[in-house]
Order: structure tokens, then C-alpha cells, then sequence
């Protein structure tokens, strides 16, 4: 019997991808080259009235894709004309008409209910006005401003108990929109607010600086749908644990201001952070519960449509409308129109109408990184996984129908697979009664005994397991650069936390509810959630005590970065394959073509992918050059030795100097990136670098010491060495407690030691081993680096008695000379500065000091001796680098 | 009326009086209205400025150079604004300063 003839499908099922693709393409020309308004606009009319013209010809197709490029282009100059705008504030202050960080006066209207963070409080204000030395003008821009809480002085009143949404205040304080650590491969600061759509930023030093002027009129149910959320807010935080409250706000409410650091450090080793913040996932549980809800109280589907949309976008709207929710309801809602239609959506086509109306909006988004990872992961689902699961569930399903006659034509382990997870033998029996032809089935026969929940069980656990696993391979390249991590145990661990959040969810969600009827009924349930979440995490943190199902590795950068663009490749044909699959055919086929093209792509998939977890090469060759970073932590030290023959080692890892309060009972600590995470292993990782040969603490403060905590977790560590360090410090506690988990072999080191490092000598001057100093400063390592006739000296954090301690060593004459102690005055005495004569004084200091560091003074007086100073927090990252005889500075600002 | 009521009425206008006095002290207290004394921080001299507790000559010269910067103060709690001067210093400053 012959086959039937192929009929072939005139139009594209999925138009809409192409479509598209062509708008980012057009997105992507413009950054590069920049069109102007007019010419794209002009450009799009063109080429639509020329598809119309042809639209008889097969160039109709073309010339449309063309015109949609040009509309991605129309969209990004739309969008940089608009962030451009003179009145913009942060058009203001990138010109530079308003310095970042002087004192103004900022009114507008509160775009949203104040939102609560565990310190204190951010107002998000739409600004009308700004007022800066007497002139005052009208501005647009999004302000945000932090209000810290702390019980105001006695006597005195504050105004902003009331403020809620569509407040009219005036706030005096000191916008800042400016770079923070400039260094390499840390994110600009400036590109963060603009992700997240605010122009500047400050902290008001007391509430009593926010004048409340008016309440202007709002939409009264979006005001009341506020006020609803921060009322769950509160009996979250009263009744709930702190963990289980901060998982629970973040996760259902969008605030992740109260989420602790172990938990947010949890959910990020584990790969599944996407959990804890309102994405994709919450949006489509939500909304799938509603409109099962709805669809049992009417069937008309345009009522139900108007409901479900209305309720999902009230949502979006409560948790705060950032960009990932809004992109989620807006998937969301284009499903629901075609179900609305009666028509059966094309997922993929919907997820391309989606990308172009989301582009169409905001053009830059398609740089970021939150918006690929959200297209990653849904294409990976609805062009990949599902398609799969379908044919796996077709093959195990078969019976005898007209339209599939024969049994699949494929290897018997996946038939038997198939047939294990999804052959029902009691709907084929009851089925089968009712033909009048009897056919003999032979299936695996196991599970058949099991019964249905078994079966059923294991069969969501393999699917989950298959969806999860496809996506972690499609992610893999954005989770490798833009989290420098690979985290294998996400496949597992999104089933279980996403299992429990869900319950935790429910319990959690009800028993508020409840609690406005009656606390006592209401109490049992938030303990139910309490447990839940602790059940929750009692697996990815089991995970976590084993390092390799979740480890750090950096990217390539330049011209290395074509094996993530490379690796798409298989992935796409992966997915071209799952769809031309066709198991039911007469003559067993490969999906790609032949057996052989299947096997090339399926080994080159996995040779990239080995390749981008291995980095082989990823950093740069030994050039024969001893390259010395100071790293831009604000205030603090990190500075990065990388020798001629290729070892590294890192003088400090800076850190943020926390004043821990005394009556904290039970401190809570919150989720905020530590230097050495966010900064120095950035930096690290952007040099391609995985291991350090040596890692060095100077002295035990916590703005030299807290950084190397995470570096040690981040990399590989050869040795560490220590000064003299106090015995009962709590930063070191936590330093010693990293490098023995991670084996690493740690040394005191002090004056007179002597490393020789290929053709570098490394000298310890201070601090002498027999002389105790008065000071935990003068406690600091110092080093002298000498290669060929060049001598760098790092001084960490010395004071007076230190440095007179050094002169009576011997010389101290240097090229380099790091200030000691922040060019504080309590160092850098004048014989210090003669004795050394640097040519060049480098401060590792913040932009604004707390301190004041480095004092005035003290920097003339290495300018006096003839030194160029530079500082870090101005300049950015400094490297100076030397082949033994020359000296070339670079600086990243 | 007699004599003695006469007397007792005297006396209980002049205590009301008196009452009614210190009640607008207390009164003037509790609000921190500033008394007419106090120091308007937009045309004192850093010496004048010295005076007031809290405030030594670092801070006066910050308050002087703000003031040419920025120019008058609105209100005065914008004096926080000034490095140096916190809320607590702002409110032993509050019943001692004005701005118009």
C-alpha cells in the first residue's frame, strides 16, 4: 500500500516567529547604527506598500519581513527619543546640568502605595518638579527614594504615616544617578536603574525631609487593590515565620525586601530563583486557577476572558507592574483571547505575538537579561518540551484508529518507556468492546498492576523532570554569563520547590483570609505554611553541601563568546527535529535527515555544551607581564597580582563594614550582594579567571576581609595566607570556616617571609613576628613586589607606628605605592612618603567616603613628593603593568 | 459685692492670668514653635550660627557655604540636609531656629 499522499500546508502555522525574529533584527541594526526617527518610520511605510503591491509574488513574504525590521527600528529611535528628552531627569543629570549627589528638591506624585523593606520604606515617585539653587523646573522621570525607619526623635512629627498612592509630596535630598565600583565586567549602575525604568535615585536622611502636600485623586478600586496588598504584607510578617514571611511576600506579593540571605542564597545555588520572584510560572498558576474558577460560573468565554484578564492585570498591577510580570500577563492574555476565539492557540505563535508586542514597548529590553531568559525558557517549553511529551504520550496511548494503523516504528526501550507511563489499559478495554474488530495489544506490562495514581505520579515526575531538563540545556548559555553559574541540581529542585511553594502558597493565602474571620481558625494553617517552607528548603539545601550540582565558572568574553551564539544551533535543530518527528510512519525515518546527521548534531551539542562548562582558554595567555588591579569596592582594598607566568593572587577581597546593632535578638539578615560576590568576583570571572593560586587577608577589618568569604566560595583556591589576626573576630570565623570546607591550606605569614613567584620576588615586611603592635591596622601584611628594576609596595591598612616600624627595615623605595589605610591621616607620615618617592600613589577609596578618606591633606602631601595619585573610586579599576623595565597605567574611568 | 468677694475675684482673675501665661509657654513647648529669639538660619553669621548647641565652627562654615550654593533655606528642617547635623541634632536645634 502505497503512502498517501503528503498534503502540503499552504500557510505557516507559525507566522508570527519569523515576524519576530525580523523585529529583533531590526532592533538590533538600530543600536548598532542608529537610524533616525524618520527614516525607519518612513522606511516600515514603504515596505508595507510594497508587499501590498506584490502580494500575488512569493517576494510579498520578504518584503514584509523587511518591514517589520524597519518598525524594530521605528521603535528603538521612538524609545531613545524618549529617554532622551530634555526635561527627563535623567537627561538632566547625564548632560550634567544638575551635578549626581548635590542637594535638590523633587516633587511629584506617588506612583504606587510606599513600599515596605524590612529598614524602612521606597517611595516610587512620578517627579513634576525639581528645584535646584533657587531655580526650579518641570521634569518627568521616575524618582526612587528610600525612607529610612527607625523611631523618630522625641518631640518631633512626621508627615508620612499617611502617604499612600497619589500623595503629592516634596522631598529635599541628594539624587544620585552615577556609576558605583567601575570596574570591567560589573554592571553599570546607571544601566540597572534604566532596566528597571528609574531615573535617580537617594535615601533621605530623616522622614521630617518629606513635605506631604496633597492627596490627588486615583482610580479607587487599583488604590483599594494597594492597600489589600499591603495588608497581606503585614499579616504575612506577623504571623508568619521570618523565612516563610519573606519567601511567601516575595513569591506571591513581588516585594523582596524581606527574603533573608540564606534563603536567597539557597534559591540562587539551586537555579531556581525565577521561584521567589513573580515570573511566568505564578502568573499562569494564577490565572489557570481563575479561569477554572470562572469557567465554572458562566460559559460565555468573552465574560470569562473580561474576568480572568481583569483580575490577572489587577494583579500585575498590585505587585508592583515590573517588567517580567507585566511580560507574564501579557503571554498570559494572548492565550486567553485565542481561547476566547474558540480557535486553538499555537503556543509558539502566541509567545511570538507576545515578544513583538513586548519589543514594540520597550525596544532595549531586548538586551536584557531578564526578557531573554523569560524567551529561552518559554521557547524551550513550547517548542521543545511540549511537542515531545505529545509524541511520547501519542506513542504509549496507541490503539488501532484509522488515521494510525500500525504501531510506532521506533526502538523498543522507548516504546517501552511510552507504554510504561501512558498506556491505559482500561480505557483500551472499554474501548475496545465497542469495535467489531478485536485486536491483541501487547504492552509493557509493567505498572499496569500498580494502579492509576502510581502511574500518574510517575508519570507528571518524568515529564516535569524532561521539562526541567530541556530548559536548564536551552538556559545554559545565559546562565553561565549573566550568573556565571550552572546549576544542575535545578532540574531537580524546581519540581520540589515549586511543589511546596504551591502548597505553601494555598495554606499561606488562606489562612489570611481566614484570620479576617477568626485568628484562631487561621493559626493552624500559617503553621502549615511555616512547615512547608521549611520542607521546602530542606532540599536545596541538602544540595548545596555538595558543590558540584551547582558551580561558578566564568564567561568568555570578545571574540570567545561565539561558542554561546554557536551553541543555539543545535538547540534549534533539536527542535526542529522534535517537531519533524513523525513515530507513525511506515518506514522508520530519522528526524534530521539520517542517522548520521542526528548523531553529528547530537555530538556537537554536547561539545559545545562541554566547552561552555569548562571554559577551556578562557582567560588570557601569560604574557610575560606582571599585571597589578586595584579594584574600584568603594571603600576597602582588593587588588589583583596577576605574575608573568600566569598565577594570580588577590590582596583582599574588599567587604561592607557592618555596624552590628547590640539588641538585635534575632537579627535578620537581608539579601543584599556582598562586595566579594558582586564586585571582586565579577571582575575575577570577566578575566576568565576560575582559580587563584593565593589569596591574601592584610588584616581582620571587615572591609578587607568580608569580600574573600565569597571569592573562596566562588573559586579555587590554591593557599591562603594570613597576618596576625585577632582570635575572635566574626568576619575571620567566616573565613576560616570557607577555606576548610573547601580544603584550602591556610599559612601566617610575616615579616622576612620570602615568595618567589617565577622570576618575582614577593616580600613580607611587616607585621614582625616578635613585636605585637598596639593596633589591629598595624597588624597589616605588607607587601613588596619586585620584578626586574620595578617595586610595587601594598601597604593595607598601616598607621603611624607601623610605618616608622618599616623605615627602620631597610629601603623602601617604590614605583607603585598603594596609600595605606584609605589616605587617612592616621598614615602616610612625611618619612613614610619620602622613603618611598613613588611614581605613582594609588587610594583605594569609595566616590564618598564616610570617613572622609582620603583626607586633603595627605593627598597633597604625596603630591608634594611628587607621586601622580589616583582613586579608585574616581577612576575606576587601575591597572599598572610592567615587563620589569617599562610601566604602563591603565584606568578604567 | 463685698470686700472679701472683690478680693477673691482679683485673685482668681490675676491667677488666671498668670495660667494662662504659662500655659502658652507650655503650650509654645509642646508645639516647638520657635520663640522670637531664635536664630533665622538664613541671614545669621557663622559666629551667630556657632552659638546654637551642637553646632561648632566646621559645621557653621557647611551651613554658610550650603547657603551660598543652594540658596535659603525652605524650611528648616532642610538644615539636616548639612553633613554633620542629624535628627537628633535637629531636634534639641528645632525650638532655636527659623527660617523667615
Amino acid at each position: 500500500m502505497s503512502d498517501p499522499p503528503e498534503v502540503r500546508q499552504p500557510f505557516n502555522r507559525e507566522p508570527l516567529v519569523a515576524m519576530a525574529v525580523a523585529f529583533a533584527a531590526g532592533i538590533v541594526a538600530a543600536k548598532v547604527s542608529s537610524f533616525s526617527l524618520t527614516a525607519s518610520l518612513a522606511c516600515t511605510i514603504i515596505l508595507c506598500v510594497a508587499a501590498f503591491l506584490v502580494r500575488k509574488h512569493v517576494f510579498a513574504t520578504a518584503l514584509i519581513l523587511l518591514a517589520f525590521g524597519a518598525a524594530g527600528a521605528f521603535s528603538f529611535a521612538v524609545e531613545t527619543y524618549r529617554d532622551t528628552a530634555p526635561d527627563r531627569i535623567r537627561t538632566i543629570y547625564d548632560s550634567g546640568q544638575i551635578a549626581s549627589g548635590l542637594p535638590v528638591e523633587v516633587e511629584g506624585i506617588l506612583g504606587r502605595q510606599p513600599e515596605a523593606a524590612f529598614d524602612g520604606k521606597f517611595l516610587t515617585l512620578r517627579s513634576e518638579r525639581l528645584a535646584h539653587k533657587n531655580s526650579e523646573r518641570s521634569v518627568v522621570g521616575t524618582v526612587r527614594v528610600f525612607v529610612p525607619e527607625y523611631p523618630l526623635t522625641a518631640n518631633l512629627r512626621s508627615e508620612i504615616s499617611d502617604l499612600k498612592y497619589g500623595s503629592r509630596v516634596r522631598i529635599a535630598c541628594a539624587l544620585t544617578r552615577e556609576e558605583q565600583y567601575q570596574n570591567p565586567g560589573v554592571i553599570s549602575r546607571i544601566v540597572l536603574l534604566d532596566r528597571m525604568g528609574v531615573d535617580a535615585t537617594c535615601s533621605v536622611k530623616s522622614p521630617l525631609l518629606i513635605e506631604h502636600i496633597a492627596d490627588e485623586r486615583v482610580f479607587l478600586p487599583i488604590a483599594w487593590v494597594y492597600d489589600q496588598r499591603s495588608r497581606l504584607i503585614d499579616e504575612f510578617r506577623q504571623n508568619l515565620s521570618h523565612k516563610a514571611a519573606g519567601v511567601m511576600i516575595a513569591s506571591l506579593l513581588g516585594n523582596k525586601h524581606f527574603v533573608d540571605k540564606d534563603t536567597a542564597d539557597l534559591f540562587r545555588e539551586g537555579g531556581i530563583f525565577h521561584i521567589l520572584v513573580i515570573s511566568g510560572l505564578h502568573i499562569t498558576f494564577i490565572g489557570g486557577i481563575l479561569l477554572l474558577i470562572v469557567r465554572r460560573l458562566t460559559r460565555n468565554r468573552w465574560l470569562q476572558f473580561v474576568v480572568t484578564g481583569g483580575v490577572l492585570w489587577a494583579y500585575t498591577l498590585a505587585v508592583g507592574a515590573d517588567v517580567p510580570v507585566v511580560r507574564a500577563a501579557l503571554m498570559f492574555t494572548v492565550l486567553l483571547v485565542g481561547y476566547a476565539m474558540h480557535r486553538s492557540g499555537s503556543l509558539l505563535n502566541s509567545l511570538a505575538l507576545s515578544v513583538v508586542i513586548l519589543l514594540a514597548w520597550r525596544p532595549s529590553d531586548l538586551f536584557d537579561a531578564s526578557l531573554q531568559l523569560t524567551v529561552a525558557s518559554v521557547a524551550a517549553i513550547v517548542a521543545c518540551a511540549y511537542p515531545l511529551i505529545e509524541h511520547l504520550r501519542a506513542i504509549g496511548e496507541w490503539t488501532p484508529t484509522p488515521d494510525k494503523p500500525f504501531p510506532p516504528n521506533i526502538s523498543p526501550w522507548l516504546r517501552r518507556l511510552c507504554e510504561t507511563l501512558y498506556w491505559n489499559a482500561d480505557a483500551w478495554m472499554v474501548n475496545a468492546r465497542r469495535q467489531i474488530w478485536t485486536a491483541a495489544l501487547h504492552k509493557s506490562p509493567m505498572l499496569q498492576r500498580t494502579g492509576g495514581v502510581i502511574q500518574k505520579s510517575v508519570r507528571y515526575l518524568f515529564e516535569g523532570l524532561l521539562v526541567s531538563l530541556i530548559v536548564q540545556a536551552w538556559m545554559l548559555p545565559l546562565t553561565v554569563v549573566y550568573f556565571h553559574r550552572v546549576p544542575l541540581a535545578s532540574v531537580v529542585l524546581n519540581l520540589w520547590v515549586g511543589f511546596f511553594i504551591a502548597i505553601e502558597s494555598f495554606a499561606a493565602v488562606t489562612a489570611a483570609l481566614a484570620s479576617r474571620a477568626s485568628e484562631f481558625a487561621a493559626a493552624p494553617l500559617f503553621l502549615v505554611a511555616d512547615a512547608m517552607n521549611w520542607l521546602m528548603l530542606a532540599l536545596p539545601r541538602a544540595f548545596s553541601l555538595f558543590e558540584w550540582t551547582s558551580f561558578r565558572l566564568p564567561a568568555y568574553s570578545g571574540p570567545g563568546m561565539v561558542v554561546y551564539f554557536l551553541y543555539l544551533v543545535p538547540m534549534l535543530l533539536m527542535a526542529v527535529a522534535v517537531r519533524r518527528w513523525r513515530p507513525f510512519d511506515l518506514k522508520p525515518s530519522w528526524p534530521l535527515w539520517n542517522r548520521d546527521a542526528t548523531t553529528a548534531v547530537v555530538a556537537i551539542g554536547a561539545l559545545l555544551a562541554a566547552i561552555i562548562i569548562f571554559h577551556p582558554l578562557s582567560g588570557s595567555p601569560p604574557d610575560g607581564r606582571l599585571r597589578i588591579d586595584f579594584l574600584g569596592v568603594g571603600q576597602g582594598d582588593a587588588v589583583l597580582i596577576t605574575f608573568p607566568t600566569g598565577e594570580t593572587m588577590l590582596v583582599d577581597g574588599g567587604g561592607r563594614l557592618r555596624y552590628r546593632n547590640e539588641d538585635d535578638d534575632a537579627p535578620f539578615e537581608p539579601d543584599v550582594r556582598g562586595i566579594g560576590e558582586a564586585v571582586v568576583s565579577e571582575v575575577l570571572w570577566s578575566k576568565g579567571l576560575s582559580r587563584l593560586d593565593y589569596i591574601v587577608a592584610t588584616h581582620a577589618d571587615a572591609d578587607h576581609v568580608e569580600g574573600l568569604v565569597d571569592v573562596v566560595k566562588n573559586f579555587r583556591v590554591g593557599r591562603a595566607l594570613f597576618g596576625r589576626m585577632p582570635t575572635d573576630d566574626a568576619d575571620m570565623m567566616a573565613l576560616y570556616a570557607a577555606l576548610d570546607r573547601r580544603g584550602v591550606p591556610y599559612e601566617t605569614v610575616a615579616g622576612g617571609d620570602l615568595m618567589q613567584i617565577g622570576s618575582v620576588k614577593v616580600d613580607v615586611l611587616s607585621p614582625a613576628i616578635d613585636r605585637p603592635t598596639s593596633s589591629p591596622n598595624d597588624d597589616s601584611v605588607v607587601m613588596r613586589v619586585v620584578y626586574g628594576s620595578r617595586v610595587f609596595l601594598l601597604t593595607g591598612d598601616i598607621e603611624r607606628a607601623a610605618e616608622w616600624g618599616l623605615l627602620a627595615g631597610g629601603t623602601l623605595q617604590a614605583d607603585v605605592v598603594k596609600v595605606p589605610h584609605h589616605g587617612s591621616r592616621t598614615s602616610s607620615t612625611e618619612e613614610f612618603i619620602d622613603a618611598s618617592r613613588p611614581a605613582y600613589a594609588i587610594i583605594s577609596v569609595g566616590r564618598r567616603s564616610p570617613f572622609g578618606h582620603p583626607h586633603a591633606d595627605v593627598v597633597s602631601r604625596w603630591q608634594t613628593a611628587g607621586a601622580t595619585v589616583m582613586m579608585t573610586g574616581t577612576n575606576g579599576m587601575i591597572t599598572i603593568s610592567t615587563n620589569g623595565s617599562d610601566l604602563l597605567v591603565e584606568r578604567s574611568h | 459685692m463685698n470686700g472679701r468677694k472683690r478680693f477673691h475675684l482679683v485673685l482668681l482673675l490675676i491667677a488666671s492670668l498668670a495660667g494662662a501665661c504659662s500655659s502658652r509657654v507650655t503650650y509654645e513647648e509642646l508645639l516647638n514653635e520657635p520663640s522670637s529669639v531664635a536664630v533665622n538660619i538664613n541671614t545669621a553669621t557663622p559666629e551667630e550660627l556657632e552659638k546654637l548647641p551642637g553646632i561648632g565652627t566646621k559645621t557653621a562654615e557647611l551651613i554658610v557655604n550650603f547657603r551660598m550654593a543652594n540658596g535659603p533655606f525652605r524650611r528648616v528642617e532642610h538644615l539636616m540636609s548639612i553633613r554633620g547635623i542629624s535628627e537628633r541634632r535637629f531636634a534639641e536645634l528645632r525650638p532655636l531656629i527659623r527660617v523667615e
